[in-house]
């Protein structure tokens, strides 16, 4: 095909558009807007309301959802966008309304459309107002246009809900455990159904025999009973649904004898009946017994009677499975092949949400409305009865705080607005269920199907590492069809189910399972795949299916086929390839680059196909189009894509030592930047801007989709590697004063300050003004200065710590606070809003508006300018971060013969070690792209490499190796050695001086243990901790120890009786020193103590512990 | 020490320095970047700004404009005025006063006006701030003498560096003005200030001396 590396990024560009950098979320909300809702309501169907006399039902029609729109304290209903929700501290959603009918005996009513609830809207999802704007339009509701959308605004603050990574639900995934002598083979079924999750456990035990585990039975329960409670009673009818080879059959000896107390179906339902209610009469058992079968056993083949016989057949699957495990003809399943995870995004997290409030909805409008109807009779309206702030508030406040259903914490998050990337990869993260705390190592690995599905360099260090993951450019998540449709499919070609099967086709054909259920045999499976997967190709099968062929492992194991319909499995896009030709064509890439094609049309002919893990399984590709052999069935499209938005903005990160690149990719999320155009009118707690930002003049591919270039986070500077009179020794770096005073890495600081005045019971409320003097909590007058008249503080007034920005008086906080002042009636006590103690600004933004409860609400934004100072924190694209460690003037720097001066000068030392040649290839880049005036690309495995850069440089005049002689700026002389020097992108991290820079002399100390506080925020003093205190003692500086420790801490003179040991105290009124134990007798004397250690005796004491201090005289 | 000029345009100098000490070079290099006194704007005064720039990035952005230096003015610190605003002796004003009458229109350096036509910006065409209809900024920037090592907006040279031959001692110099001042005016004032250093140095030296 002969086809340009520029062709095949515009074929992996039209891919990234087509699914978009966060289409995952939106897709699966707009999945769960569009079919989840009305699917949990349709599962309650009916209300049926108990109210003696008459038959009422409530009939549940059709849900259905409005636009975003506030209701404002007077009622009226306005529909609002996102910007103003941010601002005001609105929820931005839609209201819910549910068709009601009433049903009477069998009379329908007349049906009522009720308002059941406000539903958070995902920004750019389908019923969002910004997903029907053009760029324009959005700039004009105050957007920034190329916000990515997918995450939600809950009062006034935008929170995400992070993908969850979880095992494959409905899924056999047998593993072995060599905890006791013999190794235990269990088999794990997560078997869910919308909303409802049971853990099904199935194992072969030390004694041979299977038992089964489900939620609601307390105990193992063996198969065979279990197999006989589901309806099948005969031993070999069992066996034979196990399996038709002998050797798996026998291995159901043990099985057999331990279900020897229920041989018939009524026994084994008596069996689980006990187990569950005993000593209860058999009819309530059997009950009991039936009901937990049918709704806790495998609830995802359903939870009727009538569904038992499909949950004997996946039970006796499990069987096999783990008997072909214990022999040997099969491998356990890897828990961490990507095949068996799926994705749990927005839609099915709320879906889980929204079925428990929804069913609490209607608990409630049921009992409300038995009631209502006892007590008035007949006529009742259910709009009447109906709470809709019980959905309402249930979700926001999940969405708000990230507590789940079942105490799940965490699944939201605030969305990280540091700049545009860390924004991308926020949207773009999964998170893993498992446990920090424990070790989990081989969950933590990257495993081999990770390629091209999530970033193999970007994750955190540390407690999460591994854990927390990101997808790569290159993945899909699938939505997923109805399996009912694949199984139809596949009985019309010629697969067998399995009841029907006779036994030569069962031990000699394959398996062929649709979403993890066996659903019947197919004699040649791989004939079966090859149809399958082209009828997929030629667009009669949808694209979203995926088929698997698994071959048998031994020779009498069987073979599986595998059909993967379900939401939530990562893929990849692939290009096909036939014959060792790939199907695209030239001739493809060209219509694509006219716009004649599009993506989607490429999958719907089957020159492109998206596989998930289990389908890769099958497939032999190539990275390049020069590789194909006969053998190979696919070929790559990109081999960069398989990074993610953080890794993608390294260049040359091939030349780099891997851990680099995890770090800058942690980095590269704290780097300030151009976060969000619209920040004029947004109200984030705090953010940065920088003020010039550049885009890279050494750049990659993909940075173009992810728009870096439009929204940057650094500047490109010269850099020079010296070492300059150990300024730049453990990594600081050396930074041009003069630089500095052109605006390198300048940048403002945003602070918002937020004041409403509440109302409270009684009708008292917060009143924005300038405080009297004199009022509790007065502040002095000199901090109230620049207030005006209505209390706020206007735009461009200087402001430093403390000073009050919103001054506010409120009503007392408790009713004792009345008595003390009878006379004079209620006071009011000084609230105002101040300056944090510890910073400074201007005024930059006053923001005067109503929150929903009607209340003033003001914002109030500060900003400062931060100049880069000694101690700031700067990065590289490498994982090379440093602070500043001085400022030079120019005249001091080292210069070249041209008169180029570097920006920034890094320590020689911080290379070896790291091994980032990454850098030095971008060095060598970004002097030939000033040179050139063009951009060099350092795109990942594809770009120029070293040597050609250096032959460009050698070209240009330059020395190939990037290095020059410079002269000493101080002496004149030439430097001994010719310098590496040329441009880098660096990077401005969020991590300032002036917000961490902190000394405190004296101060407040803690109410209960007169000890300094603690945190720069509170004025709080440096702890002298245990290792400091070790070091004192080992140098035998006890008075400073004595100074540290407890003068100036918590020095304290507590009075103790001689005689009994117990602390005393001084009565001022007779003047005397008092020991309740001893009275008279005491003898009492002052004792300097530290004062935590007077609160730990009295501690002590109130547990009933008498610690007695025995004194003697200083010697 | 001899000098020989090699080039000479209206904004840079090439020329040999031979027969002189690498310190007396780099001496030259080094007053040339931080001690000849130019005018750059210090002080501005926002009377109106409704932009999206701030008033401090505004001030700074003017402070970057190289005006022309006009060496009738004193240094603020040596003024007889010894006022923290200045006179009109050690002081240079220029206005702006701009709105935007169109979508949006860019402020250019052109746009300052200057009160001494003697001190304007270099070139016309340094972008200052854009401003979208409606946007109105007025203000009065004093531009001031002052010296490279206090700010780099007052480092007259945008080069001044050499290479050298040790063995000869001699310098191959080039310096490249920002505009504010000719090049050759520069290198003779460092020239002056070397030897305003020295006289001063012997000075001092003369009081030791005399004791
Ligand atoms: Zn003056």
């Amino acid at each position: 095909m002969a086809v340009t590396q520029t062709q095949l990024w515009n074929l992996a560009k039209e891919f990234i558009h087509d699914s978009g950098l966060v289409r995952q979320h939106i897709d699966s909300y707009n999945d769960f807007v569009e079919r989840g809702l009305q699917a949990i309501v349709d599962e309650v169907a009916e209300l049926p309301i108990d109210i003696g006399d008459y038959p009422l039902r409530i009939r549940l029609g059709k849900i259905e959802i409005g636009a975003p729109r506030v209701i404002e304290v007077d009622g009226t209903e306005r529909s609002i966008y996102p910007a103003e929700a941010r601002i005001r501290n609105l929820t931005y959603a839609a209201p819910l309304h549910m068709e009601m009918i009433p049903v009477i005996g069998e009379r329908e009513g007349q049906p009522e459309m009720v308002y059941i609830g406000d539903l958070p809207v995902m920004l750019k999802s389908r019923i969002c107002l910004l997903s029907k704007l053009g760029p324009d339009e959005l700039i004009g509701v105050g957007e920034d246009p190329i916000d990515p959308g997918g995450y939600f605004i809950v009062n006034g603050s935008e929170r995400v809900i992070v993908a969850l990574e979880d095992l494959a639900a409905n899924r056999i995934l047998v593993d072995v455990e060599h905890t006791g002598v013999n190794p235990t083979y269990k088999a794990k079924i997560f078997s869910t159904t919308v909303g409802f999750r049971a853990r099904i456990e199935c194992a072969l035990k030390g004694d041979g025999g299977v038992y089964v585990t489900m939620p609601g039975i307390p105990s193992d329960i063996p198969f065979m009973i279990l197999m006989r409670a589901l309806g099948f009673e005969e031993d070999a009818k069992i066996a034979e649904l196990v399996s038709t080879a002998p050797h798996v059959q026998d291995e159901l000896e043990a099985s057999y004898e331990k279900s020897l107390e229920a041989t018939n179906a009524r026994d084994a339902m008596l069996y689980l009946g006990n187990r569950l209610a005993p000593g209860q009469v058999d009819e309530y058992r059997l009950k009991k017994a039936e009901s937990v079968l049918d709704r806790n056993f495998l609830p995802h083949l359903g939870r009727l009677h009538s569904d038992r016989k499909e949950k004997a057949l996946f039970l006796a699957e499990i069987a096999t499975r783990i008997i072909e495990v214990k022999q040997g003809k099969r491998s356990s399943d890897d828990k961490d092949h990507y095949a068996n995870k799926r994705l749990k995004l927005a839609g099915s997290l709320l879906a889980e949400l929204f079925r428990i409030s929804f069913r609490n909805l209607t608990r409630d409008l049921k009992y409300q409305l038995e009631r209502i109807t006892i007590r008035r009779h007949i006529e009742f309206s259910i709009a009447n009865a109906i709470r809709p702030g019980i959905i309402t508030e249930r979700v926001q406040h999940a969405i708000a705080t990230g507590n789940w259903v079942r105490g799940r914490i965490g699944v939201t998050q605030l969305l990280d607005r540091t700049n545009f990337i860390s924004t991308l990869s926020h949207l773009r993260r999964l998170q893993s269920p498992l446990s920090r705390s424990q070790p989990n190592l081989e969950a933590r690995d990257l495993h081999p199907t990770h390629y091209g599905r999530l970033c193999p360099d970007e994750t955190p260090e540390g407690s999460n590492c591994g854990l927390v993951k990101n997808l790569a450019l290159s993945s899909s998540i699938s939505v997923g069809i109805e399996p009912r449709e694949m199984v139809d499919r596949l009985r019309r070609m010629g697969v067998v189910p399995v009841d029907e099967a006779d036994k030569k086709l069962r031990t000699t054909g394959g398996k062929v399972l649709v979403d993890g259920f066996l659903s019947g045999y197919a004699k040649d499976p791989v004939g079966l795949a090859a149809e399958l997967r082209e009828y997929r190709r030629e667009g009669k099968v949808s694209s979203e299916v995926n088929f698997a062929y698994q071959p048998p492992e031994t020779d009498d194991g069987r073979s599986e086929l595998h059909v993967n319909c379900d939401a939530g499995r990562v893929r990849r896009p692939l290009i096909l390839v036939e014959n060792g030709r790939p199907r695209l064509t030239e001739e493809h890439l060209l219509q694509l680059e006219q716009g004649r094609i599009t993506w989607q049309d490429l999958v719907r002919s089957g020159i492109v196909e998206l596989l998930d893990a289990d389908e890769e399984e099958n497939t032999l590709v190539a990275m390049y189009e020069h590789e194909l052999g006969k053998e190979h069935t696919h070929l790559e499209i990109t081999p960069y894509t398989m990074l993610g938005i953080a890794a993608s903005l390294i260049p040359f990160p091939e030349h780099n030592q891997s851990p680099r690149n995890a770090y800058e990719s942690a980095m590269a999320k704290q780097a300030l930047g151009v976060f969000s155009t619209n920040y004029f009118n947004r109200c984030d707690s705090r953010s940065h801007l920088l003020h010039y930002a550049q885009t890279p003049i050494v750049q990659t591919k993909p940075m173009e989709v992810f728009n870096f270039l439009e929204r940057p986070s650094g500047q490109n500077v010269v850099v020079a590697i010296l070492s300059f009179q150990g300024y730049n020794m453990e990594d600081a770096i050396i930074i041009n004063k003069s630089s500095v005073d052109r605006g390198l890495f300048r940048s403002t600081f945003y602070r918002i300050y937020e004041a409403e005045s509440r109302q409270y019971l009684g009708g008292l409320r917060d009143k924005f003004e300038i405080p009297e003097a004199g009022i509790r909590g007065y502040r002095g007058d000199r901090y109230y200065r620049l207030i005006e008249e209505d209390g706020i503080i206007s735009p461009e007034a200087e402001v430093s710590g403390n000073t009050v920005l919103v001054g506010r008086t409120s009503p007392p906080r408790f009713l004792e606070e009345y008595r003390e002042f009878e006379v004079k009636g209620p006071t009011k006590r000084d609230s105002s809003v101040t300056m944090r103690p510890s910073e400074e600004g201007t005024i930059d933004q006053v923001f005067v508006t109503e929150s929903i409860e009607g209340s003033r609400l003001v914002k109030v934004k500060v900003r400062d300018l931060r100049i880069p100072e000694l101690g700031d924190k700067f990065a590289s694209r490498h994982g090379q971060k440093g602070v500043i460690g001085l400022l030079v003037p120019q005249e001091d720097m080292p210069f070249t013969v041209d008169g180029v001066v570097p920006d920034v000068i890094i320590n020689p030392h911080a290379i070896p070690s790291r091994m980032t040649i990454g850098q030095f290839v971008e060095t060598l880049g970004g002097k030939v792209a000033s040179q050139m005036g063009e951009i060099v690309d350092g795109t990942a495995f594809e770009n120029i490499g070293p040597s050609a850069l250096g032959d460009v440089l050698e070209k240009l005049g330059f020395e190939k190796s990037g290095r020059e002689s410079l002269y000493n700026g101080i002496t004149g002389e030439k430097l001994a050695a010719d310098l590496f020097i040329g441009v880098v992108y660096y990077q401005k991290l969020h991590q300032t001086v002036a917000d961490k820079m902190h000394a405190r002399a004296r101060g407040q100390v803690q109410m209960l243990t007169r000890q300094p506080t603690e945190g720069r925020a509170r004025g709080g003093g440096l702890r002298f901790g245990e290792m400091e205190r070790d070091c004192l003692i080992g140098h035998g500086a006890s008075a400073l120890l004595r100074d540290r420790l407890l003068e100036e801490s918590d020095k304290y003179t507590a009075f103790v009786c001689e005689t009994c040991g117990t602390l005393a105290y001084h009565d001022i009124k007779q003047n005397k020193y008092i020991c309740k134990i001893d009275a008279e007798k005491a003898v009492v004397s002052p004792v300097s103590i530290s004062y935590a250690f007077k609160l730990l005796v009295q501690e002590l004491m109130a547990l009933g512990i008498a610690p007695r201090l025995n004194l003697e005289e200083r010697a | 020490m001899d000098i020989k000029i090699l080039t000479r345009e209206p904004e840079t100098l090439r020329f040999i320095l031979s027969d002189a000490s690498t310190a007396f070079a780099n001496a030259l290099r080094r007053i040339m970047i931080s001690e000849v006194p130019i005018m750059a704007i210090d002080d501005v005064m926002v009377l109106e700004n409704n932009s999206v720039m701030y008033d401090e990035i505004l001030a700074h952005r003017l402070g970057l404009v190289p005006v022309t230096t006009d060496q009738s003015y004193n240094l603020p610190e040596e003024c007889s005025c010894k006022s923290e605003l200045g006179c009109e002796k050690c002081r240079a004003s220029l206005s702006l006063e701009i709105e935007a009458s169109e979508a949006s229109e860019v402020v250019y350096s052109s746009q300052l006006k200057p009160e001494n036509p003697d001190v304007r910006p270099v070139s016309d065409k340094i972008p200052i701030v854009k401003l979208t209809q409606g946007q109105r900024i007025k203000l009065e920037a004093y531009a001031r003498l002052g010296r490279g090592r206090v700010h780099a907006k007052w480092q007259p040279v945008s080069a001044a560096t050499y290479s050298y031959d040790p063995k000869t001692r001699t310098f191959n110099f080039l310096v490249e003005s920002t505009g504010t001042l000719p090049p050759e005016k520069l290198v003779l004032q460092a020239a002056r200030i070397i030897s305003q250093k020295t006289l001063g140095f012997e000075e001092g030296l003369g009081g030791i001396g005399q004791n």
